[in-house]
Formats: structure tokens, C-alpha cells, sequence
């Protein structure tokens, strides 16, 4: 277990600096010039030039990576062009809306899913089972945007029960649609894995035996059947939630979410080069460090992972 | 194939399905009741009727017209980006799995990367880099989904070339390049028509997520995302303009959903964790 962590662990510093390094370069080639969208109308050949010398834009472009590499070790992503704070401050900022979404969608996503994979499995063959089935398969296929604009439609235009978008102080009513619409397309996928693991454990021979032995139905689904089948649901989920905090850029754009999805997509619109680096390199380092974790955990729970040292169940999608 | 593609029940309703959205992309300038560009002001906004089926759009365009045209993009889209990452993917992972060592560690830590962004972020920096137009998008979806498809055309590759029939084969003089292309690509292709319709759906997805956002197809083409956005504005006096091309993205995604779920269980069962 501890080679194959060290391993992982080893790993993950390639890929950062690959990350580091696409990321700057992606940016670098944005098209438009940064300094003269921000002086705009006060056009003055001395002010651009002390801009750019101040933005670090008249060096050459190895010497501005370098810079760039420096910062990230000190955790310094340089200031944004339009504001003029410094990013880490801003994204700490909008983190914390991002991670209440993302919790909430987390917890709809779990129990939702959950008790309609175990129902379906339970009633299997039924009608329960189809309907849960063409459900899910219905919600991975509608557009999460789209359902955004549905929901929008019903709850608060033409029922008026909810507020149809905005952060309100913390209101849990305005996190309630924002947070349904994360969870569908994860819902759907936890439901469908649960299922079929359930199936899967239902099969064993032990969970004949506790039938045998009299336990009451109840115990068995979830006593000893879910126990065991939600071991691939849990990887699920971490990448799910890995997403969650990083890949909410469609749901927090129509809900208006202040959270880190909107936060990147602005900075992209506004060509804020510093904001869009420091950005998309927080998210994907967020992102692989709870994928690495739940590698880990999953490691530390099936022990044939081990042995293989890789895992064997990629998640696409 | 085909025959066991219809056997199973979901895959005859997701072949029909996909039938359909593939006509209606093909034929659409045939089958589309009117001009999807011609603007007429005095239908602005007409709410669906019998000569509008689905009404019209703040110019008066016929959204029916339009959400049919629509079905083209996204399956161009889809079906070229798809070829694009499959293409990419293929050399790639043949190289990885075949030769190893140095250049397996390189492309599987490059793939590493690719897949270390987060959904849609790694496709957004891309738009936001390149501009947004329907054939950038076509190249950026492709370049990003590659590293999936090497990861699974490795572990394919790694499975096989050591079986003793290649080892004949190598043994007789069989050179690399012969190797590859008669022996290995072949016991590739199944794995690689169900990594193909699996994405077919998930590529319709990001077509119109990235439209939505702006970052892809550009008005007045008629894309299924830009459509939904642009009809946000309107979402209360004239919900069908957004409603709408959302119901055609999920039947597209839907039946294609369903119709690589099948071939998925047709070809390959192996591959069942990749799509549940």
C-alpha cells in the first residue's frame, strides 16, 4: 500500500508541472493585446510602455514562464489585469461559494442516487426498476444547462416558489436549483452504479446465506448487500465531487453563482491572462488532488488494487 | 453486429433515434419547413401553432427550421472531433503499448495531463484561446479527448503483444509495422467503434454546451446551445425558444446514448464499466 501511494504521490509532480506549463502557454497565446484593452480609451505610448513593463510582457517569453513557475511555488499567481488583486486572494474568495454548491449537490447527489440504484436493484426486473433506469438514462443525456433553464422555467416563473438565480446572502432557496442542476448528470450515474453493484453482491453466495439464516430483507439490502456494493460508488463520487468543484462553469453561469466556475469564465471573456493561469491551474490541481485521494482510498479498501498497481475501472464522462 | 444491436430493446430505440437526428442533419435544407435565416419581424415570437410546430424566434425565424439545421452542427461536430481524438489516440496509444519505455511514459504522462483539467475547462481555455468558430471547436474537442482513447488502445495493445501467435509471427521475420497493422489494429477496431458511439453523444453534449457559452458555433447559425442562450432572454413570454432545442440535444444525446450502450454489449461486454 505505502510503494503504491508513494508511487501515486511521485507521479502527481509531472503532471503538475505539465499542467503548469499547458496552462501558461494556452494562455500565452490568447489573441488580443492585455495592456491596450485596459488603457483603452486613454491611448499614450508612454503609459503602454510602462504597463508592459510592469506586467512583465517585455520580457521574453522563457523569462515570463519562469516567473510564472516562481509564483506557483510561492502560491503567487500574480494580480489580475482588471481588478489589480492579486488572484490567490480572489480565487480563496470565491472558493468557499463554490465548495457550499458543491456540498449540497454532493449530499442531493448520494441519497437521490443511492435510493434509487438500491430500489431498482431490489425491484429489479419490475417496474420500479425500468423507470429508475429510464430516468438516469434520460438525465445523463439532458444538457445540465438545460435543465438549469427548465427549472428556472417552472420553479420560478411559472410557479414563482423559488428565486430564479443569485447567490442571496446564503439563502438555502437559492442554493436549491443551482444545486439540483449540478447534481442531475452525477445523480444519474450514481443510481445506475449502485444498481449494478447491487446486483453484482445480491448474486453472492453470502447474501444467500443471510436470506437462509432469516435475517429480515431490510438487513440484508442494507446491512450487508449496500455495505459491500458501495465500494465502486464511492469512486463515483469522489470524481463526481472533484468536478463539482471545478467544472460548475455552466451551472454557476445561469443561476449567476459568485463561485470559481463564473469566476473563470469572466476572467476568460475579459482576457484577464494572470486570473485565467491561476484559475484554470487551482482547478486542475483541485481537481487531481481528489482524484488522488480517492485512488488512494480506494487502494486502501480493495486490496487487489494493489497487487496490479493500476486501476482498472476508468471513469469517462 | 447489427442484428445484435437491435436485439436488445434499447438499442432498436436509440439506432431509431439516431436515424433520425442523422436524416434530419443530411436532409435538412429538404426536410426543414422554411428558411431557417429568413427573417420575418411579423412572426416575432409566435408561439407554436400548426404552420410553426415548435413557433419562432424573436425574428421570426421558424424554430423548427432552425433546430433541424441545428442537428448538422452538432453532429458535424461530433462526428469529426470524434475522428479527430480517435485518429490521435489510436497512434498514439499503439506507440505507448508497442515500443514502451520512454515513449510510454511520455504519452501516458501527457495523457496524465489532459485528463488532469477538469470537464469542460481545459476545452474553454482552448475556445478562449483559438476563437470561437464551428471548426476550431471541431479540432480543440478533438485534440482534448485523445488521451481517453489512448489509455484504452495501450491497454489493449499491452494485452496482446505478448501472446505467443505474435511471438510466432515475430519470430518468422514479421516486421514491427506488419505486426501492428495486421495483427494488433485489428483486435483494436471493436473496442474503438464502442469508444466511437459512446462519444458520439458525449461530443453532441459538448458541441451545445460550448455554444451555449459562447464559445462555439456563432449566430445566426443555428446551434442548439447558442439557441438556448438565446432565447434566455425571452425564457417568460416565449419559453419555446429555449425549451426546445433543449428537447432535441437530449433526444440526440439520448439516442446515442443507447445506441453505444448497445454496441458497447454487442462487441465488447469487457467494456461495460465505461458507460453504466
Amino acid at each position: 500500500m505505502l510503494t503504491y501511494a508513494a508511487k501515486r504521490v511521485l507521479l502527481f509532480v509531472p503532471v503538475l508541472l505539465g499542467v503548469a506549463t499547458v496552462t501558461f502557454f494556452l494562455v500565452y497565446v490568447l489573441p488580443g493585446d492585455p495592456v491596450l484593452s485596459m488603457v483603452g480609451e486613454r491611448y499614450d505610448e508612454a503609459t503602454i510602455a510602462e504597463l508592459r513593463h510592469e506586467m512583465r510582457l517585455d520580457r521574453p517569453i522563457h523569462v515570463q514562464y519562469a516567473h510564472f513557475l516562481a509564483g506557483l511555488v510561492r502560491l503567487d499567481f500574480g494580480r489580475s489585469y482588471v481588478t489589480g488583486e492579486p488572484v490567490a486572494s480572489s480565487l480563496l474568495k470565491r472558493f468557499p461559494y463554490t465548495l457550499r454548491l458543491a456540498v449540497l449537490a454532493m449530499i442531493i447527489s448520494i441519497v437521490v442516487g443511492v435510493s434509487a440504484g438500491v430500489a431498482a436493484a431490489w425491484k429489479w426486473r419490475t417496474a420500479v426498476d425500468f423507470l429508475a433506469m429510464g430516468t438516469t438514462i434520460v438525465g445523463i443525456s439532458m444538457p445540465v444547462f438545460w435543465l438549469g433553464v427548465l427549472l428556472i422555467y417552472v420553479f420560478s416563473m411559472k410557479l414563482g416558489l423559488l428565486p430564479p438565480s443569485g447567490y442571496g446572502g446564503g439563502a438555502v432557496r437559492y442554493m436549491i436549483l443551482p444545486a439540483v442542476t449540478l447534481a442531475q448528470a452525477s445523480t444519474a450515474y450514481v443510481a445506475r452504479m449502485t444498481r449494478s453493484s447491487m446486483l453484482d453482491v445480491i448474486g453472492e453466495t453470502y447474501i444467500r446465506v443471510a436470506r437462509a439464516k432469516g435475517i429480515p430483507e431490510w438487513r440484508v439490502l442494507f446491512g450487508h448487500a449496500l455495505r459491500n456494493a458501495l465500494l465502486p460508488v464511492i469512486t463515483v463520487v469522489g470524481a463526481d465531487f472533484g468536478s463539482f468543484l471545478t467544472g460548475a462553469v455552466l451551472t454557476e453561469s445561469i443561476f449567476a453563482w459568485p463561485g470559481l466556475g463564473r469566476f473563470t469564465l469572466d476572467a476568460i471573456l475579459k482576457r484577464d491572462i494572470p486570473t485565467i493561469q491561476g484559475a484554470v491551474f487551482f482547478m486542475a490541481v483541485v481537481f487531481m488532488t481528489i482524484n488522488l485521494i480517492v485512488d488512494l482510498a480506494y487502494a486502501w479498501a480493495d486490496p487487489r488494487i494493489k497487487v496490479s498497481g493500476e486501476k482498472t475501472l476508468p471513469s469517462e464522462g | 453486429m447489427f442484428r445484435e444491436v437491435v436485439r436488445q430493446r434499447n438499442g432498436a430505440v436509440g439506432l431509431t433515434i439516431a436515424a433520425i437526428v442523422l436524416a434530419a442533419a443530411v436532409l435538412a435544407p429538404l426536410v426543414a419547413p422554411y428558411d431557417p435565416y429568413e427573417i420575418d419581424m411579423e412572426q416575432s415570437l409566435h408561439p407554436p401553432c400548426l404552420s410553426h410546430p415548435l413557433g419562432t424566434d424573436v425574428f421570426g425565424r421558424d424554430m423548427l427550421s432552425r433546430l433541424i439545421l441545428g442537428a448538422r452542427i452538432s453532429l458535424e461536430v461530433s462526428v469529426f472531433s470524434r475522428l479527430i481524438s480517435l485518429v490521435i489516440g489510436t497512434l498514439l496509444g499503439l506507440a505507448a503499448g508497442y515500443l514502451g519505455g520512454r515513449i510510454d511514459s511520455l504519452v501516458m504522462r501527457l495523457a496524465d495531463v489532459t485528463l488532469a483539467y477538469p470537464g469542460l475547462l481545459l476545452l474553454v481555455a482552448v475556445m478562449a484561446a483559438v476563437g470561437p468558430s464551428v471548426a476550431s471547436l471541431i479540432v480543440a474537442l478533438g485534440i482534448v479527448g485523445w488521451a481517453a482513447v489512448a489509455r484504452i488502445v495501450r491497454a489493449q495493445v499491452l494485452s496482446i503483444k505478448d501472446r505467443e501467435y505474435l511471438t510466432a509471427v515475430r519470430s518468422l521475420g514479421g516486421s514491427p509495422g506488419r505486426i501492428i497493422a495486421r495483427h494488433i489494429l485489428p483486435n483494436c477496431v471493436s473496442q474503438l467503434v464502442v469508444v466511437f458511439s459512446v462519444g458520439l453523444g458525449m461530443g453532441i453534449m459538448a458541441e451545445s454546451s460550448m455554444s451555449f457559452l459562447g464559445l462555439g458555433a456563432q449566430p445566426p447559425l443555428p446551434s442548439w446551445g447558442s439557441m438556448i442562450s438565446s432565447g434566455l432572454d425571452y425564457l417568460r413570454v416565449a419559453p419555446w425558444m429555449s425549451l426546445a432545442p433543449g428537447l432535441g440535444i437530449t433526444m440526440a444525446v439520448l439516442g446515442f446514448n443507447l445506441l453505444g450502450d448497445a454496441c458497447r454489449d454487442a462487441l465488447d461486454p469487457r467494456l461495460r464499466h465505461l458507460w453504466r
